[in-house]
């Protein structure tokens, strides 16, 4: 701000100039200061809206994350009729992991179970938990929640849990 | 693109005159070309900047609809209204994803009566402010709900496409 202030002043003087001054300020010196003076301003107006450019970008990349997690529910989740245990969805900046963890499969390894249920307990009881994970390009940030459900939950239901958890998640990591 | 031309060729020639124009231009004179050009840089700048972000503005509005559009397909599958897309009667909806509104029309259709295959055909109607592009859609018995989804969601896309071809850039 201060650079722009000193510029303007700089400017107006040398557009009117004190008998002395105009003896000592060339035009060329003159018409320099005045090209700065826009130029600095020019700088300005650019940084100004390159700021709001990345904002935007920022906002796609975040609804195509979530266009995408919404495909991947779709294909996966409700309508797959086979499922995967680990999934990997990778958005512009973001590396989402989703692991789909079934009752028998919890039963079935001790370490993953202790993980999964240091929160909470009752996800023990769940059928499907859905273990999923939201990183920066550079992995040294992540976001993680679980949703859980039962055979006869309303998928639906988990599937707009999951959807406000990856939207949190990317508020968050920005 | 003259102006800019005229205007920097102006500057350059008020930074070098010759010394007659030195005695005919004043400092105030070569100060002000020389702000008057760094003034048009910056409106050109301004310019592109804007341009750009409306194209950004574009896109995240364009994604907003498609997402809104997400949300109803799944809640008409969830509300079990939809679960083979069977249609009670005449259903309207209105998504509203400003600046875009989509009017759909649902309704069941005997497609052959002797088959006894029915349809629901999707009218839909892709709105800003009063103008627009319709299309219509049609998911026969025994579709793959999946594809059909997204069949639907390209279809929405592409009027929003249309529509901007055709009328420009919403505000």
């Amino acid at each position: 701000m201060k650079k722009y202030c000193l510029a303007i002043l700089c400017s107006i003087a040398a557009m009117f100039p004190s008998q002395e001054m105009h003896a000592s300020i060339s035009n060329t010196t003159a018409a320099l200061i005045g090209f700065s003076t826009s130029a600095l301003a020019a700088s300005g107006t650019a940084y100004y809206f390159n700021k709001q450019i990345k904002e935007k970008e920022w906002q796609i990349q975040k609804q195509e994350t979530i266009l995408k997690c919404d495909k991947f529910w779709d294909e996966e989740i409700v309508f797959g009729t086979e499922i995967k245990r680990h999934f990997e969805l990778q958005t512009g900046p973001y590396h989402i992991n989703i692991f789909l963890i079934t009752k028998n499969w919890l039963e079935e390894h001790e370490e993953a179970k202790k993980i999964v249920l240091q929160n909470d307990e009752e996800l023990k009881d769940k059928e499907l938990l859905i273990l999923s994970t939201v990183l920066t390009g550079s992995e040294e940030y992540a976001e993680k929640y679980i949703v859980a459900g039962d055979d006869d939950d309303d998928f639906f239901a988990m599937k707009a849990k999951f959807m406000r958890f990856i939207a949190r998640a990317i508020d968050a990591l920005k | 693109m003259r102006k800019y031309c005229l205007a920097i060729l102006c500057s350059i020639a008020a930074m070098f005159p010759s010394q007659e124009i030195h005695a005919s231009i004043s400092n105030t004179t070569a100060a002000l070309i020389g702000l008057g050009t760094g003034a048009l840089a910056a409106s050109g700048t301004a310019y592109y900047c804007s341009k750009q972000l409306k194209e950004k503005n574009w896109q995240i509005q364009k994604q907003e609809a498609l997402l809104k559009f997400n949300e109803y397909f799944d809640g008409m599958l969830c509300n079990g209204e939809g679960n083979n897309l069977k249609i009670m009667s005449v259903d309207q909806y209105i998504i509203d994803a400003d600046p875009y509104y989509i009017h759909l029309f649902a309704f069941n259709e005997t497609k052959n009566e002797q088959q006894e295959k029915t349809r629901v055909s999707f009218l839909y109607f892709v709105q800003v402010d009063e103008i627009g592009v319709g299309a219509g859609i049609n998911c026969e018995d025994g579709t793959d709900i999946l594809e059909f989804k997204v069949q639907f969601l390209n279809s929405i896309e592409e009027s929003i496409d249309n529509l901007r071809k055709k009328y420009g850039l919403p505000k």
